[in-house]
């Protein structure tokens, strides 16, 4: 009678998923104990390459420079996220929802773009402090510093600390907020002594969250450490695996390893937190919107500052980079009239290889998009619509990539499309870059539709089996208009992260599958900083659009 | 009547953790059946394995006659092809859909033409007074409403069996006494096999003719609902259906001729039971309703051949039409519904060895 045979099409799809998901891992471990490049067959397995590892120097330093800059961006995107969520969501500030979008920039403006807008403006040649030493007689302090790479890579860290912040507060019931203040705490000793105490488990996992991330981050320690000889293992595993005349593939590949283990422990702290929470997990109560203090004419000081915060921090640098597209070179000795020029779009729109760069980048944004979209919808149907062991296994299998850094997951697909057959023709189509990406942002799709799915109780999916209809109908005709908005949301996610990223395909591209990004990377390299600027202001048109429409909604 | 639905050794285990032990047992054609128990007994469990949303661990099912499940060959039959309808606890209306459109999914799955699904769909709306809110969406209905569309649902495609879980309990309490009238006059006009989940023993006593109650995934008592009313086999059954007062004691022998049972209480006075016959020396305990107990202070008299008790109350509660007194006695602590109010003074209580069952604890 059995006709489809569901616990096995689940067991399947389970197993193809996780090795889907951790496929860039495997050639990498692999060639970590391969004493010769992973195309040659005739290497032997040993531990050679960590031996190597750990005697270089410029290995032990970067490690070193890593953990400060990794710390001290948390430190900073944790204070400004943690700030800026108790401002916004427990103060009625004027201007509260621009000043947010405002604040939110960072997520949309991506770090290569910022990173090369700060360099232009607040880089010791840049135009602020030229500016300043011309008229003033001093500068800025020098950007091109550890701490100057924490500072921005702290700020476009902070609107994913508030995100995670607002979040959490807003599960803290109102009531508990309110019991205070009938016990006659004011709201500031409100926040301090309930709300921030709850808070505690959130700032923990989101300190994690960020150290991860920074660990990851390989725009800002590129554009901004880079000049200044600052290495840190994102730059070391990109020059070394990629810039060097000689690749030293075996070193290279235990460095992935060496990072993947750091992000792995620190999951696993992360994890370990979260089990504990338990204990801060409020009882009952409505979790209602909480009444936000009005503060008068205290608040329009806020306000205030919040705005020139934001000015300075992400407005000004991208209009400065919106200025300089439009400019041959932007100096404060030149007036600005006589460097008008729209030279630097006709580059980018006369290059074969430029134009090409952005139609792939769009292709892989949507088709590829889309394609990690179907993935997702599939995986979320069979961890929360079939057998209960598949709800275990794939939202564990889920996260996976998130502990492998971007780069990683470029480096362990360039190996495996080594060994694959039809490699080479992989290698030179986008699809490489397609599934690359749909790895790498996996976990966050996966968790932007999750909510959808386990808010439509399943007894909506049951009511259509035992009305007589398939597990497919099911899915058709209840599962999947309901998750509709879910699902355009997801999609949007993707296609943003998609027309961003750069790390992953920096190992991956080859001429004819450029994307903006590895465009940029180049750019830079070369010095063309107006074509750089150009192509920056248009990815930030087709982008910005779109992530306003997402994150406006709150 | 042929059984329409029958069980056959079911069994189900979630891992280690056993939810229904082997349960065998018929459900007639065209009967109305409750299955009462506390939660967690094993009754919604026992309704989805017949649904098909869930499969047994083993033994066997049929429905109509026909095999649905098997735990030799392996024969499953999925939920879609079993032919019941479900009345889910949350309703489960579909929210993208109208209403008309929520019940005619049943006949379009079914491949029912569009005109023609809608006209029969029309038509139920119609039996069932819901014909005004064809054009509605779920979110627009009342609670009263979703549960009658639900019901819409489960019997359009003129299913073999109606399977109701906890159908009424998202209603308020008026509308739950309406709904059920509704319910039952609904069962009786259709003599469609009905089996209703619930943990209210007065649903489940009013609508069904049959009572079965589960404990702990296991049958504690299955009879009409009259008899487990009124003859709890255990004081498990007296307790979860209707409420007792229980007093343990021992049978003592009886003088040869006479019959009925002689039961020792812990005051040390005897009750005398007019049937039943069980060794002297057993351990049992006497159950009694708490509206049977007579409520005796100043100027009432006990019955007749009535045990008196002198009562310690702890708490007096008026609930409207009645009293409701709680407090210790000798035998332990009774529970007492009375239509009158206890008057100042010394309070006895009133127990009739007529109002009395016998269980063996």
């Amino acid at each position: 009678m059995r006709i489809f045979n569901l616990r096995g099409t689940t067991f399947v799809f389970c197993v193809v998923l996780f090795l889907f998901l951790i496929s860039p891992v495997i050639p990498i471990v692999y060639q970590a104990f391969l004493d010769k490049p992973i195309y040659d067959a005739t290497g032997t397995l040993g531990l050679g390459n960590f031996s190597r590892l750990l005697r270089d120097g410029a290995f032990l330093e970067a490690t070193e420079n890593t953990f400060y800059f990794a710390a001290l961006s948390t430190v900073i995107s944790l204070a400004l996220g943690l700030a800026l969520s108790l401002l916004f969501e427990r103060v009625n500030l004027p201007l509260r929802k621009t000043l947010r979008l405002l604040f939110l920039a960072p997520i949309f403006i991506s770090p290569l773009i910022l990173s090369f807008a700060w360099s232009m403006l607040y880089g010791p040649g840049g135009y602020v402090s030229l500016f300043m030493r011309a008229n003033l007689g001093f500068g800025l302090p020098n950007l091109y510093s550890i701490e100057g790479m924490s500072l921005i890579a702290g700020l476009s860290q902070a609107p994913i600390s508030y995100l995670f912040f607002a979040a959490a507060a807003a599960n803290i019931p109102n009531d508990l907020e309110r019991s205070a203040r009938i016990s006659g705490a004011g709201p500031l000793r409100t926040i301090a002594t309930i709300v921030i105490p709850l808070l505690k488990p959130a700032i923990l996992s989101c300190a994690v969250l960020n150290f991860m991330l920074v660990v990851d981050l390989l725009a800002v320690p590129l554009i901004i450490g880079e000049p200044a000889r600052i290495q840190v293992l994102a730059t070391y595993l990109y020059t070394k695996g990629l810039i060097a005349a000689q690749v030293d593939y075996g070193i290279v590949a235990a460095a992935a390893v060496f990072m993947i283990i750091v992000v792995q422990l620190l999951v696993w702290v992360q994890t370990r937190w979260i089990g504990d929470t338990r204990r801060y997990v409020t009882v009952g109560g409505r979790s209602g919107r909480s009444a936000r203090a009005k503060l008068g004419a205290m608040g329009w000081v806020i306000t205030g500052v919040i705005g020139l915060f934001v000015l300075v921090t992400s407005i000004v640098p991208t209009g400065f980079l919106i200025l300089r597209s439009f400019t041959s070179l932007l100096s404060p000795l030149l007036p600005i009239a006589d460097v008008l020029t729209l030279a630097n779009y006709d580059v980018i729109f006369s290059r074969e290889q430029y134009v090409r760069s952005i139609w792939n980048t769009l292709i892989i944004a949507s088709v590829g998009g889309f394609g990690a979209l179907i993935l997702t919808f599939v995986a979320a149907v069979f961890a929360y619509r079939t057998l209960p062991f598949a709800r275990t296994v794939i939202e564990q299998v889920s996260v996976i990539p998130r502990a492998v850094p971007g780069l990683v997951v470029g480096l362990g697909f360039f190996y495996a499309v080594m060994l694959m057959p039809g490699g080479d023709w992989l290698r030179q189509t986008i699809v490489i870059l397609m599934i690359a990406f749909t790895i790498r942002y996996f976990p966050t799709g996966f968790g932007a539709l999750t909510p959808s799915f386990l808010q439509i109780g399943s007894d909506l999916d049951r009511a259509v089996r035992v009305s007589g209809g398939s597990r497919w109908a099911a899915v058709r005709d209840v599962t999947l208009p309901l998750t509709k908005t879910a699902l355009v949301g997801a999609f949007m996610l993707y296609f943003i992260h998609f027309f961003k990223e750069y790390s992953a395909a920096s190992f991956l591209f080859s001429p004819g599958t450029e994307v903006i990004g590895t465009t940029m990377l180049q750019l830079n390299l070369v010095g063309h900083l107006g074509s750089l600027a150009a192509l920056a202001v248009i990815q930030l048109v087709i982008t910005v659009p779109l992530a306003v429409f997402i994150y406006s909604r709150g | 009547m042929p059984d329409m639905i029958t069980l056959n050794g079911v069994t189900k285990s979630y891992g280690a953790v056993r939810v229904l032990n082997p349960i065998s047992l018929g459900i007639e054609e065209g009967s109305f059946t409750g299955l009462l128990g506390a939660s967690g007994c094993g009754k919604t469990t026992l309704l989805n394995l017949i649904a098909g949303l869930d499969t047994p661990s083993g033994g066997e099912i049929r429905i109509g006659g026909e095999l649905v499940y098997s735990d030799k060959g392996d024969t499953v039959v999925p939920a879609e092809r079993r032919g019941v309808g479900y009345v889910f606890q949350s309703y489960a209306l579909w929210p993208h859909m109208r209403v008309l459109d929520n019940i005619a999914y049943p006949l379009k799955v079914r491949g029912v033409g569009r005109s023609e699904r809608h006209e029969t769909a029309r038509a139920m709306l119609e039996r069932l007074e819901l014909s005004k809110l064809a054009d509605r969406y779920p979110f627009e209905l009342s609670g009263g409403q979703q549960q009658r569309v639900a019901i819409a649902r489960a019997l359009v495609f003129q299913p073999k069996v109606l399977l109701l879980d906890e159908p009424l309990s998202a209603l308020d309490v008026q509308l739950r006494e309406r709904a059920r009238g509704w319910l039952a006059k609904l069962q009786a006009e259709l003599k469609l096999t009905t089996v209703i989940v619930t943990h209210d023993h007065v649903e489940a006593l009013s609508l069904a003719d049959r009572v079965i109650l589960l404990r702990e995934g296991e049958v504690e008592q299955d009879g009409p609902a009259t008899e487990v009313y009124e003859s709890p086999r255990t004081s498990y059954a007296a307790d979860f259906v209707g409420g007792a007062n229980t007093f343990a004691g021992h049978v003592e022998p009886v003088m040869p001729g006479r019959g009925g049972v002689r039961v020792a209480l812990a005051n040390g006075e005897r009750l005398e039971l007019a049937t039943g016959s069980v060794p002297a020396g057993t351990p049992v305990r006497i159950a009694i309703r708490p509206r049977r107990v007579q409520l005796l202070s100043a100027g009432i008299e006990a019955r007749p051949g009535s045990m008196v008790v002198p009562l310690e109350p702890t708490a007096k509660l008026f609930q409207g039409n009645d009293w409701e007194v709680v407090g210790n006695t000798a035998l332990g602590e009774v529970r007492v519904i009375s239509p009158s109010a206890p008057r100042d003074g010394a309070i006895f209580l009133g127990i009739h060895p007529d109002d009395c069952r016998l269980m063996l604890s």
